[in-house]
């Protein structure tokens, strides 16, 4: 089970996603076509929020990628905010952290898309 | 200590991918009943999760339903998970391990599946037999909670 919340910050000109609960292979499409649209429709500087994200597997990392990869080709950002301990572990073991910009904090992600 | 059926993972799932959520609150369950810490339960689920993901998503030639079967038990010091399913004949740990080092342009999407499998797991074992692939997968008990379950019953 997994749930999406996005808001739109236009005082930053930045879209929050913010996910919470399991994603896995069942449910990683709704995220992808959620980022998809996003970028589709011009929002380029995105902070993921995982404050409330228990879980993450392959599926999920690979949406992920999939996203980043866009934006860099739409001249766009994706910062990753306030990801636990296990997920931070699944990004380490895979060498997502080294591809990622991941801040402590969703507040941090909004302020590092001013720079 | 002696094992007993309660304290045993004995679950069968259908090939749909929404059974694996179903199962990790049964993997959560029995992480928890031995007394383990909530981090072997991500492991094992994720372990779990990446090898069940593989087998419902290109395992079956057909558009059948089919039943995989999950038991695990815990004897010593040792997590022992079995995974057996009827699709088509396929090693999972034959796959090339990813480069990790990529840059962003380059990282193909997706082959990291099995080897976060072998992150979360000390020993991993393929077989088939009478036309099932069956999968094995051992790991330690974290040190720190060895002999925690001989305590049982304190806390309540």
């Amino acid at each position: 089970m997994m749930q999406i919340e996005v808001i739109e910050d236009e005082s930053q000109h930045v879209v929050i996603v913010g996910l919470s609960g399991r994603m896995d292979s069942s449910n990683s499409r709704a995220f992808e076509e959620k980022m998809v649209n996003l970028i589709q429709a011009g929002k380029t500087r995105m902070v993921v929020d995982c404050a409330q994200l228990q879980y993450i597997s392959s599926a999920g990392l690979r949406v992920f990628l999939m996203a980043a990869k866009q934006l860099t080709m739409a001249k766009g950002k994706l910062i990753l905010a306030s990801l636990n301990d296990d997920v931070r572990q699944v990004f380490n073991l895979t060498g997502f952290s080294s591809i990622f910009q991941i801040c402590d904090s969703r507040e941090e992600a909004i302020r590092n898309h001013g720079d | 200590m002696a094992e007993t059926g309660m304290e045993n993972l004995n679950v069968v799932i259908i090939n749909d991918l929404a059974e694996i959520g179903r199962l990790s609150i049964l993997v959560d369950d029995f992480v928890s009943r031995h007394r383990l810490p909530t981090r072997t339960a991500f492991e094992l689920n994720l372990a779990l999760d990446e090898l069940l993901t593989n087998v419902i998503s290109y395992g079956y030639p057909d558009e059948m339903q089919h039943e995989i079967q999950i038991r695990g038990s815990i004897v010593d010091d040792l997590i022992v998970i079995e995974i057996e399913d009827d699709g088509r004949e396929f090693n999972p740990f034959e796959i090339k391990e990813p480069d990790l080092k990529a840059p962003l342009v380059e990282r193909p999407i997706g082959g990291l599946g099995i080897h976060l499998v072998r992150q979360m797991i000390d020993v991993v074992e393929y077989r088939r037999l009478d036309g099932k692939n069956i999968v094995v997968l051992k790991k330690s008990v974290p040190t720190h909670f060895h002999g925690e379950c001989d305590d049982a019953d304190r806390s309540h």
